[in-house]
């Protein structure tokens, strides 16, 4: 899934590890989310809007939508 | 923070060559030959001539296994070599620390599956060396056991979701060619139902998918 997640972390000035490190995953978690490798879990990904301080919504894009 | 990017290639092409390609080869060659003058020290210059092509199948995966285990282990006691093999982005100090332990588990499992495939490959003879050769396999399925447990508690969401994977694709794999495989044999379309065979495709179809589906989540180059 499209996420936005390495430019919500960059403005917290977080390295990967940091971020990780907050939310007891592997830095390599983090890197697998960001680059597209990886949809997080639910509970990591409100975890993530929650240290974001942004609805989840704004950091994993999803561009499906119910048929008419 | 230091990352890959902001530290810049190192070295020449030549030298990304010789790292990549001849030093391992380097390696794999005195392994090889180290390897061959154990086993023909032990059983004759002949012994090799008398295996099936399963037993020898058996041996070069063991050996494989075996080639793994001294590159896990330096990389969970070099940072420097870690931190090389590790791919792109950033890369963060408390990693190495992370998993380190997972590394030196993972190498304690291929010795434990190559030593239940040589168990089972090599050949031998007398009562004793058959109950030895099996108390081999029994003490190394215990150890992979546990090794697949420590490994399990220690991994976070994405290494748990590469091993559930790793093991769903396999069982598929498994179930297609053993139904195949057994379907052939029982209806004596001239193939074997070897139980070393077995075993051989069973550690391939949970070895390749683990492989295939680690580097696609970004966990290795």
């Amino acid at each position: 899934m499209e996420n936005r997640l390495k430019e919500f972390r960059l403005e917290h000035g977080w390295s990967q590890g940091e971020l990780a490190n907050l939310l007891g995953v592997s830095r390599q978690t983090i890197n697998a989310v960001e680059t597209d490798k990886y949809d997080p879990s639910l509970p990591l990904a409100l975890r993530l809007a929650k240290l974001m301080n942004v609805p989840v919504e704004a950091i994993f894009i999803d561009h499906w939508a119910p048929n008419a | 923070m230091m990352t890959h990017q902001e530290a810049g290639p190192k070295g020449g092409s030549a030298e990304k060559i010789a790292k990549k390609f001849l030093i391992p080869a380097m390696f794999g060659g005195l392994f090889g030959y180290g390897s061959a003058r154990l086993f023909f020290g032990f059983y004759g210059k002949d012994f090799l001539l008398d295996w099936t092509g399963v037993q020898l199948i058996a041996l070069v995966i063991a050996c494989i296994f075996m080639l793994v285990v001294p590159i896990l282990l330096a990389m969970s006691m070099s940072r420097k070599f870690f931190e090389s093999q590790r791919p792109e982005v950033e890369f963060d100090p408390s990693e190495f620390e992370q998993n380190k332990v997972q590394m030196r588990l993972s190498a304690l499992g291929f010795v434990a599956y190559a030593a239940a495939l040589l168990a089972m490959a090599v050949p031998g003879a007398g009562d004793s060396a058959k109950i030895m050769r099996f108390g081999i396999v029994a003490a190394a399925m215990a150890v992979q056991m546990y090794v697949n447990w420590a490994i399990w508690v220690r991994s976070d969401e994405l290494y748990r979701a590469v091993i559930r994977e790793s093991y769903s694709v396999a069982t598929v794999l498994i179930e297609v060619v053993l139904f195949l495989w057994a379907a052939a044999a029982i209806l004596g379309l001239g193939v074997a139902f070897d139980p070393l065979a077995v075993v051989i495709m069973l550690v391939l179809c949970s070895t390749v998918p683990t492989v295939f589906l680690t580097i696609k989540r970004g966990l290795a180059k």
